[in-house]
């Protein structure tokens, strides 16, 4: 590979590990706010009503849309983009647990945000999604330019 | 215990050096009144409203995740911002560049044809790409998007329908209508991000080629044709297929079949050769859903563009698309040198950004 090809390769790649780096931190910042959301409820909040409940609406929208993600690695009848489809299967090898069991893992969190609680096993799994997306946002920003000097 | 018990009495120092950081690089762009740098300026003071608005929450916050997630988000968004900096110093000097008015002509004309909810800041640098903050609306995050977008400098203009393929990128990011050709990708087990990748880049391609017609085949086939066969990036479809769909895309919609048979010649396709390519079983779904994206498609009409080839003065004003297929069919049939085109392709556009 020539020098110039070379760069032209290297800004388009840009482009998508950008896109990557951000996908990843987003849904790490939904969960995030989540836990953070369920948290202010009990004590004196510094978010704003409105703040609170769209945080969780939006953790709940997620879940939904990650538990559909992880039915994909075992039923045909099942689809979900790339991207989500890798993220529940990096988080059910970090947690180790089978897909079937992240999906009723999934759904109790559900249940849970529904009903404006948290459990434990709820929080475990949100925390173990920010793990996996955070260092995912960080590895694609160090393939941008190098963040360590 | 809900969570690992790490010291964290370094994080109080490293926001306020973070949030120092913000504080300088809003303050450096904020004598930026002119349109288009106001833009950047507006992008920049949103970052660093959030960021700190991130900042208060890690401060707040007693979970030490929640803590280092916030803390990590303003890191990144410090991080990209910095890089938005550096290509920033880019479009200051472009815009002393005497075609920059031109690069905007062109930029808006995609644009518009396109539907783009954020107009991008283009400047000339090394290659031809684009970058950006791009998924900030997605789930409830607020933040609007912000594109830059760079046209090799140095580059003859006849090139710039390749602006088109990186415009379609950033499309691309504001539907969802591509959700569905990317599950396709899972259901048939291509699940590697490559793949996802690859439809993306095949997709701008497609956009692009609805854009300019022959002119952004002309340009890609010009510039990559020697050179693409050497690459083995997985992240790009194969350049037979990428050809293939371009000029299949042409067909379907019946628009400058006589020019497109002057470059197939010059660029051999084998159709054979571009269904080996993973993602060629989606090609009718994909030129589908480029008609779909792509708000005003070119119309080119091959008795107009004979005429212009005569008397290239008389291209509607405006026409980029006439323009740049007049130019490159003068190239390809050999009535002009190249350089020729490119002198008359830099007049026509000065005159038509002057609004003669």
């Amino acid at each position: 590979m020539n020098y110039i090809s070379r760069v032209e390769l290297d800004m388009t790649k840009k482009w998508f590990l950008v896109e990557e780096a951000n996908r990843n931190m987003n849904i790490a910042m939904i969960c995030a706010d989540t836990i953070y959301a369920v948290n202010q409820l009990s004590g004196e909040p510094n978010w704003s009503v409105d703040k609170i409940e769209s945080s969780i609406d939006n953790g709940k929208r997620f879940l939904e849309e990650f538990s559909v993600a992880i039915q994909s690695m075992y039923s045909n009848d099942v689809s979900s983009d790339p991207f989500m489809f890798s993220l529940a299967d990096e988080t059910a090898r970090s947690i180790e647990v089978r897909p079937k069991q992240l999906v009723s893992m999934t759904r109790k969190a559900i249940a849970d945000l529904s009903k404006r609680l948290l459990s434990s096993e709820a929080y475990d799994l949100l925390t173990s999604i920010i793990k996996v997306t955070q260092q995912a946002a960080i590895h694609k920003c160090e393939l941008i330019k190098p963040i360590i000097l | 215990m809900r969570a690992n018990q790490a010291n964290y009495s370094v994080m109080p120092i490293g926001e306020k050096a973070l949030r120092e950081k913000i504080d300088k690089i809003a303050h450096d762009c904020s004598r930026l009144h002119q349109y288009p740098m106001r833009l950047f300026k507006e992008h920049v003071e949103e970052v660093r409203k959030e960021v700190i608005r991130r900042l208060l929450d890690s401060e707040a916050t007693t979970d030490p995740i929640l803590k280092k997630q916030y803390y990590l988000f303003s890191w990144l968004a410090v991080y990209l911002l910095n890089d938005q900096v550096e290509k920033f110093a880019l479009v200051k000097t472009s815009a002393n560049n005497s075609m920059w008015k031109q690069l905007n002509t062109v930029i808006d004309d995609l644009v518009n044809r396109l539907g783009l909810s954020s107009r991008p800041l283009p400047f000339f640098g090394g290659s031809f790409y684009c970058t950006g903050s791009f998924t900030y609306t997605e789930r409830g995050i607020q933040l609007s998007p912000f594109y830059q977008v760079s046209a090799e400098s140095h580059e003859s203009i006849l090139f710039w329908p390749l602006l088109a393929h990186e415009i379609a990128h950033l499309r691309l990011n504001e539907t969802d209508m591509v959700n569905d050709l990317r599950s396709e990708l899972t259901r048939q087990n291509l699940r590697n991000e490559k793949y996802r990748r690859r439809l993306d880049e095949a997709l701008c391609d497609i956009m692009a080629t609805l854009l300019y017609g022959p002119a952004y085949i002309a340009s890609f086939g010009t510039k990559f044709w020697q050179i693409l066969d050497e690459l083995s990036d997985e992240s790009y479809p194969s350049n037979q297929f990428r050809l293939f769909a371009m000029f299949t895309t042409m067909e379907r919609n019946d628009v400058g079949q006589s020019i497109c048979s002057i470059l197939r010649d010059n660029f051999q396709i084998s159709e054979r050769q571009a269904k080996k390519e993973k993602i060629s079983f989606m090609m009718d779904e994909m030129i589908e859903l480029g008609d779909k994206l792509v708000r005003h498609p070119t119309d080119v009409d091959e008795a107009k563009i004979a005429d212009f080839c005569v008397n290239p003065n008389s291209i509607d004003k405006g026409r980029l698309d006439y323009l740049f297929n007049t130019l490159w069919l003068m190239t390809y049939q050999g009535t002009q040198t190249f350089d020729a085109v490119t002198d008359m392709a830099n007049g026509l556009l000065e005159r038509w950004t002057k609004g003669l």
